[in-house]
């Protein structure tokens, strides 16, 4: 299972949802790998977090309130025209901390409105809180889009290190045994993987050809692989 | 009256010091102008000239040593480590057999190389493959008679034979250490230090008799030891069937040609080969020298593979010219993930650029970008003569490819997750 398939089915097994060949599956492979078996921890530990909340309640006296100032307001558009807040001088400046103005800025909110401050201090919170826990999802995606970016420059790096490594097959005083092992090992592990698959998968990556597959080879089908693939 | 006495036994001593030391001299001269005896520790310059002329020996005749032996292998990388036991036939001077038998640290299964002097043929049981690779037969091997294809092309080093050997001499220092008993033959342990900082050095076992590698420890720039091959047992004879060599491919089982490496140009003919600029690093470490250069095929772009070597190690330095990167295949789990040897990650500043590097086994690999060009370089030797040797290639200003930031990342999860997620 790769890991793209893997994450996609990652909140289904967290919560339980797949069927047990796929439940199986996913369970193997977070077994095996590291970023994802981290992705599903932090999942994990959020899932946990956010169950451990309960619904904030709004204070008794916020109704009551709330239609004061309803009726306040209506009365000073009435009298006025103008739909001002109450920060005119008859109105006492109370002192607030300097993040609140900011929170009721950024949310469109001026003194006086509808809102009281129960609801701000319930709207702050929630968003500390939501926050927090997301941090380590968003920390894990971060780390996962480095380890994804790492993963691609090894695929990269592979030839490379074959060619180095073939070239070394030709020094005097180099051990030949050795260096077959590894030749030999790079070549299986590459043919296994996408690059050099057998059949189908190579035919159409076009990285194969079939050079004659009854004339030539009774035993089986012969290919010639045209080129390193990259 | 005892003060005379005194002064009589000191006298007297002193005489008899004199009297030995006078006596010993001549025998001591006499011992160094003696050519050492079969057994004895050989004197310090006799046992240089003998390391010499058994690396010589190894060389120039390793090929007509025909044996049967079970061989163990034991690699150490930067995360791990990997062994193998083999069992090898070598009828002189081309055919040779390789069975490397399964074993627990060795995350393959059972697998035949032969090489029948013209090519190589692996057999893989367990993919139902046998890969063939003409014209990479070790014909010149086992010991290595010359060196790589086309290593004698005009204007190239011949890395093997008289002059690979004289590049030995000129970067290492070859010396007897001792004469040790292994795999029921004696062999004398050679020493290769390299005279020149930040390369790996190596010690051999050659048979006393025969032209004949017993054993090879390897060691890194570091001073750890990176690889180990030595023979449990072996048994020299020539009595070998030549069927032996032939592999009798089962049916059903598909058969991969991989072409053969190309011969080792000259600088200008790889120039001229490749159409397009390839830039030779200005800085070298000392003691390695210009081998030549090939042209290897990935994808639909073609990459210069120029070699440098001391002699024993090699710098192979890889020019990918700037090509589109739509008909780029994207890349697959390789043989890192066979055996978890390669570490990849680490990112270190060039000049004006990044550049990334990997280690692999006991290599070393940098790799960077600039105009388009990707340059590689890989070698067991120090990491920062790699890192000169990189700062020192002139091409123009790099273009470094965007890495995902921290911040990136918050806008891109929120997006999925409040946005993209519905």
């Amino acid at each position: 299972m790769t890991c793209e398939k893997a994450m996609s089915l990652i909140s289904a097994y967290l919560d339980k949802e797949l069927g047990f060949d796929e439940y199986r599956q996913v369970e193997l492979h977070l077994a095996c790998c590291e970023a994802c078996s981290e992705e599903y921890e932090a999942l994990k530990a959020t899932q946990e977090l956010l169950g451990t909340l309960q619904a904030a309640e709004l204070p008794r006296e916020f109704w009551p309130e709330l239609r004061e100032k309803l009726g306040r307001v209506a009365a000073e558009e009435r009298s006025s025209g103008l739909a001002r807040s109450g920060d005119s001088p008859s109105s006492p400046r109370t002192h607030e901390p300097w993040w609140r103005g900011l929170v009721l800025a950024g949310a469109g909110i001026t003194k006086g409105s509808l809102l009281s401050s129960a609801a701000v201090k319930g709207l702050v919170s929630a968003a500390l809180v939501l926050l927090l826990a997301t941090a380590p999802m968003v920390w894990s995606a971060h780390k996962r889009s480095s380890a994804t970016e790492a993963s691609s420059q090894i695929d990269s790096l592979e030839p490379y290190f074959h060619d180095y490594i073939i070239s070394e097959y030709d020094r005097p005083l180099s051990d030949k045994t050795s260096v077959g092992f590894v030749v030999t090992g790079q070549a299986v592990t590459m043919y296994t993987s996408d690059l050099l698959g057998p059949s189908t998968r190579v035919t159409q990556a076009g990285s194969l050809r079939d050079t004659s597959p009854s004339a030539l080879s009774p035993a089986g089908t012969e290919y010639t692989l045209i080129s390193y693939p990259r | 009256m005892s003060k005379r006495l005194v002064a009589a036994v000191v006298v007297a001593l002193v005489a008899m010091v004199l009297a030995g030391i006078l006596a010993y001299q001549p025998a001591a001269q006499t011992q160094t102008n003696t050519s050492p005896r079969l057994g004895s520790p050989p004197s310090r310059a006799a046992g240089s000239d003998l390391a010499h002329s058994l690396l010589r020996a190894v060389i120039e005749r390793g090929n007509e040593v025909s044996f049967k032996a079970t061989q163990t292998i034991i690699l150490w990388y930067p995360t791990g480590s990997s062994a193998c036991i083999t069992n090898v036939v070598h009828k002189a001077p081309n055919l040779t057999r390789t069975d490397y038998l399964p074993s627990a640290t060795a995350t393959s299964g059972y697998r035949v190389v032969i090489s029948d002097g013209e090519s190589t043929w692996h057999y893989e049981p367990s993919l139902g493959v046998v890969f063939h690779m003409p014209g990479t037969a070790p014909d010149k091997s086992r010991g290595g008679s010359r060196g790589g294809p086309g290593a004698d092309s005009p204007g190239t080093v011949s890395a093997a034979g008289g002059d690979g050997l004289a590049l030995i001499e000129a970067n290492y220092d070859i010396s007897l250490v001792s004469t040790e008993s292994l795999a029921g033959r004696k062999a004398h342990v050679i020493k290769l230090k390299p005279k020149n900082p930040g390369n790996p050095s190596r010690r051999i076992w050659v048979d006393t008799e025969l032209p004949f590698i017993l054993r090879t420890e390897k060691y890194g720039p570091d001073g750890f030891i990176s690889s180990l091959s030595f023979y449990n047992y072996i048994e020299f004879t020539s009595q070998i069937d030549d069927d032996v060599f032939k592999l009798q491919v089962p049916p059903g089982v598909a058969i991969v040609t991989i072409p053969g490496t190309e011969d080792l140009m000259t600088l200008e003919e790889l120039q001229k080969k490749a159409g397009f600029a390839v830039p030779v690093p200005e800085f070298v470490p000392a003691g390695y020298v210009l081998e030549g250069g090939t042209l290897t095929r990935r994808g639909d772009a073609e990459v210069a593979h120029i070699r440098f070597t001391d002699g024993l190690n090699t710098i192979s330095f890889f020019v990918e010219p700037p090509a589109p990167r739509a008909g780029r295949r994207p890349g697959v789990p390789g043989f890192s993930d066979d055996v978890g040897t390669m570490n990849v990650g680490r990112q270190v500043a060039l000049d004006g650029s990044k550049g990334l590097l990997a280690d692999y086994q006991d290599a070393t690999l940098v790799r960077w970008e600039a105009s388009g060009y990707e340059f590689t370089l890989i070698g067991e030797v120090d990491e920062s003569l790699l890192l000169d040797m990189a700062k020192s290639v002139d091409a123009p200003q790099p273009r470094t490819p965007a890495r995902d930031s921290f911040g990136g990342s918050v806008i891109k999860f929120f997006y999925e997750f409040f946005w993209a997620g519905r």
